[in-house]
């Protein structure tokens, strides 16, 4: 058989995963776009490309969650391999690249940046500095979201700092015992390695400083933010936060 | 001792928590970029705390942000299908499936050699009394469509842009109304396509839902803007 028939019978065991159902892919016409719409691609049960980190975690065709870990590690490598191409100046992954990550982008700058018109100036920002400084990725230092998001959250600080942007100021409440906001997703099968391991520690800290380091890391909020916030004196924010910063990076690299 | 004061904390650590206010950040920030070993320190927090990035709740952003991105950096716009351009294959052809892009190409390419050319695509960009863009529209000669995308938010709920195209010395043609979020595609009628070329103008004009009435302007002409190759 010749080598190209070979590879289209290849072709049409590829399967293109949207979270509904299985889409069975006969033509590379539509494999090519199932990649650039940044759904997950399976042969079979195995993944070859996907994204993760999107709160869409594929599914079956009967609804089952798919909970190997070899998917996870998949979509770390598709935006791996996409920034890389990026960096090259390719405009096709750029493209692919926005649409498997500007929306996680999108909800990082708008728990910064309430007003909606500041987060979009500030994620078109985020995006072109992605764009020039692609190069600048090391895979050896941080996974490829995190450092996509990292662009975004010093972008949204930055111009939350600059003065001329509104600010979050609801009150947060460090005297009562209550359960935190935020949802800890450790028992989740999506929670990768890291995940599980600052869940553990951020467990370690009490619940009130708890709630302080995320609403500092989610909404950047300053030292004097948080104090007036919690209507605690300055220095004892201070305090609590530093104290919590060590006990995590203590904490973490046990 | 839990509640005694710490005089200094670790700056690369509240750097990237975000509680440092706008003068101690100029500070960390212009250390790490002369400090290399502060700078390893940062890249070291920001992946012990990134993996929190699993509790942001994803918002889709609106279709004109990844419009003005692609318009901030110059980027062309897109004319012919994906698996026909390089790019794609050449990011594609990353990791394990390169062999498998490379047979592709080899499989397609073969086929597409007698396709005709295609005329080159057109573009204007619609912009304010201000210079800033409000829509662009990119016009596809050989299907004798144009996609107009709005590149800034539209306020007036109460009426819509509508879009025309002014031939040199001639009146206004109606292309029809165009959405105010999402990219609409609209067909240029065929006695308007031959004057499709750089000597004309394309402008937005606002008007009641559905359109002006009268197959003229009825509002003000909001943006305007000439017709250019890429």
């Amino acid at each position: 058989m010749p080598r190209w028939l070979v590879f289209t019978a290849w072709l049409t065991k590829i399967h293109c995963r949207d979270g509904r159902a299985r889409v069975s892919l006969v033509r590379a016409q539509v494999f090519s776009r199932c990649v650039l719409a940044g759904v997950p691609i399976h042969m079979g049960n195995t993944p070859l490309l996907g994204y993760g980190g999107e709160g869409k975690s594929p599914r079956t065709p009967s609804g089952d969650r798919v909970a190997d870990s070899s998917e996870a590690t998949s979509g770390v490598e598709h935006l791996r391999v996409m920034l890389h191409a990026v960096a090259r100046g390719d405009q096709i992954a750029f493209e692919g690249l926005y649409r498997a990550t500007s929306a996680k982008l999108f909800g990082v700058c708008l728990r910064i940046l309430p007003k909606r018109s500041d987060a979009e100036e500030v994620l078109q920002e985020a995006y072109t500095t992605i764009w020039r400084k692609a190069g600048s990725y090391d895979a050896a230092i941080a996974s490829p979201i995190t450092w996509l998001m990292m662009v975004a959250r010093n972008k949204a600080i930055d111009r939350v700092r600059s003065g001329d942007s509104e600010r979050m100021l609801e009150p947060i409440d460090v005297a009562g015992d209550i359960a935190d906001s935020g949802t800890p997703i450790a028992a989740s099968v999506e929670a990768d390695d890291d995940r599980r391991r600052l869940d553990r520690c951020l467990e370690e800290l009490d619940a009130a400083r708890r709630r302080l380091v995320r609403t500092a890391f989610f909404e950047g909020a300053t030292y004097e933010e948080l104090a007036a916030r919690c209507g605690a004196p300055l220095g004892t924010v201070k305090s609590w936060i530093r104290r919590s910063l060590l006990k995590l990076k203590a904490c973490l690299e046990r | 001792m839990p509640n005694e004061p710490i005089e200094s904390g670790d700056l690369a650590g509240e750097y990237v928590l975000g509680v440092l206010n706008a003068a101690d950040r100029r500070v960390a920030a212009d250390r790490a970029v002369r400090d290399f070993a502060f700078a390893r320190e940062i890249e070291s927090w920001e992946r012990r705390l990134g993996a929190l990035i699993a509790d942001i709740t994803p918002v889709a952003p609106p279709a004109y942000v990844w419009a003005r991105i692609r318009a901030a950096l110059g980027h062309g716009t897109r004319t012919e299908p994906v698996w026909q351009r390089i790019g794609f294959w050449r990011w594609l052809s990353a990791g394990a499936l390169a062999v498998a892009a490379a047979s592709v190409v080899a499989l397609f390419v073969g086929q597409r050699v007698a396709v005709p050319p295609q005329p080159a695509p057109l573009v204007a960009i619609m912009a304010l009394d201000n210079g800033a863009p409000a829509f662009v529209a990119t016009i596809d000669r050989a299907h004798g469509t144009m996609v107009v995308t709005p590149v800034t938010s539209w306020s007036d709920a109460a009426h819509m842009p509508e879009l025309w195209l002014i031939p040199p010395g001639d009146k206004p043609h109606s292309l029809g109304v165009v959405g105010t979020a999402k990219s609409v595609t609209v067909a240029i009628p065929a006695n308007l396509r031959g004057a499709i070329d750089p000597k004309s103008i394309v402008a937005i004009s606002v008007e009641p839902p559905g359109g002006s009435p009268t197959g003229q302007p009825t509002g003000p002409v909001i943006a305007k803007g000439g017709i250019s190759g890429i």
